[in-house]
């Protein structure tokens, strides 16, 4: 594991959540998941995470929605995006809104693993310090 | 690169890394869909890569003026 961070888990499925939630602590990590995510943007209010694995197709606040109020709060956080819906359309506007990455439904937890890796280094690389310019 | 404390952990964690996170409701149907998004995704690669191959061919960088 790269380092421990905190992670937000929005599905309307609660086994997705569970799933998720039990294989990404045993990385270490500080997980919390949410199958409403009404409930998830309260949550959000009061903190802000490292990374946001979120469904898109959920009931009545969609994932798009709460991808822009995760952005619009914390522009550092990655936010990935999950469904088991997936059209290239759907990828494009989550890639175009500011979604790290695009996942579709079904895939292997190494998968999900693999991207909250490359997340978490993007995180690292925008958190670190700009290096000093060359000759200044 | 990852450490485990005994063979049995390693399987364990290989085991884990294999399980498939679906739509619990409908799994075919979404399997399905991600067959048919991975076909999209494909196409749309191809059309784009002869044209970017062919647009680099045609259209050669014009030389930078030096005045």
């Amino acid at each position: 594991m790269d380092r421990r961070c905190e992670i937000l888990i929005v599905d309307d499925e609660p086994i997705v959540g569970e799933r998720l939630l039990a294989s990404l602590r045993k990385d270490g990590h500080i997980v919390e998941a949410f199958t409403d995510p009404a409930e998830a943007l309260r949550r959000l209010e009061t903190k802000t995470f490292d990374i946001v694995v979120c469904d898109i197709r959920m009931g009545e606040i969609d994932g798009l929605e709460v991808m822009a109020r995760v952005l619009q709060a914390s522009p550092r956080t990655k936010v990935i995006m999950i469904t088991g819906y997936a059209t290239l359309e759907l990828a494009r506007e989550s890639l175009t809104k500011g979604a790290f990455d695009f996942i579709a439904k079904p895939f292997k937890l190494a998968e999900i693993r693999k991207t909250i890796a490359k997340a978490i280094a993007a995180v690292d690389a925008a958190d670190a310090p700009a290096a000093p310019a060359a000759g200044s | 690169m990852t450490v485990f404390r005994s063979p049995m952990e390693k399987v364990l964690t290989e085991q884990e890394n294999e399980t498939v996170v679906t739509n619990p409701k409908e799994p075919f149907r979404t399997f399905l869909r991600k067959i048919a998004y991975r076909i999209a995704v494909l196409r749309d690669r191809l059309r784009r890569s002869p044209r970017q191959s062919t647009d680099d061919d045609a259209s050669p960088k014009p030389p930078r003026s030096r005045s």
